[in-house]
């Protein structure tokens, strides 16, 4: 097996080309939790991001050789075909299925989190503070229009700066920045309109029985 | 700095990029001078701080191991393929193939000769060439028959056994690589020349009576170089 920091990307996709199995696995364990984690967040379904992450690399099994070093990093070619497969898969399904619970075994990608040999562990205790913000982002970032979601999971969850964040998008890094700015406007907005349904949302119970 | 022009550089202060140090400075200054702008910047740095969460509740996520499963055995599966379309395998395709149909037509042709079909002309390659190296010996239609229609529809070759020069054929065999393809005009064929013991190396069965001649084969070739069809050739 090729180590990790031995080999580029780009080595490993010339080696891919020349059919090398082990340069391909290596590319795969690279870069599969980056593009699982990007078609997750931009659907909130562990199916999609898992048939998302196939496509993606089915494209590098099927013809490396697209990819042109000279007008990108592997990376942003990644990205770019997870990017359309994605906004494809959103267009034709057009329903977005929440994010399961820890601990719900249905969803075996979520509910653990896989170790480097796919070994999974269960996820640590969270608060319910905590969790319940983190369940108000997630569903204040799905409901973003796909624009400005792409740039919000690339930039502030997948910690892309705004050069690779607009490689990755084919645009220029000042519509990344533009993007950026409004989406945060919309997210602050919506959160705060979830901060504010949720005590009102406890009253009714309350007052139900 | 007004609070508009702060405003656009919020995200970027609470991200911590994008600024270059003179520019975070003079941000910074504005949101202490201005308790709206420092709100605004509070509430940036509470969002950026909560989409982290977001993030961390994910980090390590990866696909299932099924993922990788399937896209090794693709892996495998397409270079494999691309392997035996090369010039070299297809050249051991070809000698291959070449040797299934012939083993199967020279027991026709042992046991029923009437299936060849006076050419009445020499062959356009000459002599036939060795079965490693086959030579491009023309380019024509190919009449293709079923192996079935093939044996009812040969005609007696008796006229020809006193003429040299004369050549007898069988009608071509379409073999399974044809998947019901047509043939053309531009379809190449190649002349090998097969020697029963080539033959037997494939683990077939062949007639002893076949003797130590080697066999002529004429193979019609697809754009992708592999054999469409065959057919026995016997020069008298």
């Amino acid at each position: 097996m090729l180590r990790e920091p031995e080999y580029s990307d780009d080595d490993l996709l010339r080696r891919i080309i020349a059919g090398e199995e082990d340069a391909f696995v290596c590319f795969y364990r690279r870069w599969q939790g980056r593009i699982y984690r990007f078609a997750l967040h931009m659907s909130g379904s562990a199916s999609v991001a898992e048939d998302v992450t196939q496509e993606a690399f089915m494209s590098v099994v099927r013809d490396a050789s697209r990819f042109d070093p000279a007008l990108g990093t592997a990376s942003a070619y990644l990205f770019g075909i997870a990017r359309n497969q994605v906004l494809r898969r959103l267009e034709k399904d057009r329903v977005l299925v929440p994010f399961p619970e820890p601990g719900d075994e249905s969803r075996d990608s979520q509910s653990k989190i896989a170790g480097n040999g796919h070994d999974a562990i269960s996820v640590p205790p969270v608060d319910l503070a905590r969790k319940q913000t983190i369940e108000h982002v997630r569903e204040a970032v799905l409901s973003l229009p796909g624009h400005y979601r792409e740039v919000v999971v690339l930039c502030d969850l997948q910690e892309m700066s705004y050069e690779e964040a607009a490689a990755a998008l084919e645009c220029a890094i000042g519509t990344v920045r533009s993007r950026l700015h409004r989406a945060r406007t919309l997210l602050a907005a919506k959160l705060f309109e979830l901060r504010q349904a949720e005590p009102k949302t406890a009253v009714r119970g309350r007052g139900s029985n | 700095m007004n609070c508009a022009e702060f405003s656009e550089l919020a995200s970027d202060l609470a991200r911590n990029e994008g600024l270059d140090d003179a520019t975070r400075q003079k941000a910074l200054a504005h949101a202490d001078a201005c308790p709206r702008c420092d709100e605004e910047l509070v509430m940036a740095r509470e969002l950026t701080a909560a989409l982290r969460s977001l993030a961390s509740s994910a980090v390590g996520a990866d696909a299932p191991a099924r993922v990788e499963e399937f896209l090794r055995r693709e892996m495998r599966q397409r270079h494999a393929t691309i392997a035996i379309r090369s010039p070299r395998a297809t050249r051991w395709a070809v000698g291959g193939i070449a040797g299934l149909a012939a083993a199967a037509l020279l027991s026709i042709v042992l046991f029923r000769p009437g299936i060849f079909q006076r050419q009445g002309a020499t062959s356009p390659g000459g002599s036939a060439s060795s079965a490693s190296a086959p030579t491009q010996v023309s380019q024509a239609t190919p009449q293709v028959a079923s192996p079935t229609v093939n044996a009812e529809t040969s005609a007696e070759p008796s006229a020809a056994t006193q003429d040299s020069d004369t050549e007898y054929a069988t009608a071509y065999v379409s073999l399974p690589s044809a998947d019901g393809a047509a043939f053309t005009e531009d379809q190449t064929i190649v002349r090998v020349s097969l020697p029963p013991s080539a033959l037997a190396s494939f683990g077939l069965p062949v007639s002893s009576a076949a003797g130590d001649s080697n066999v002529l084969a004429d193979f019609v070739l697809g754009e992708d170089g592999m054999p469409r069809a065959v057919r026995l050739v016997r020069s008298q």
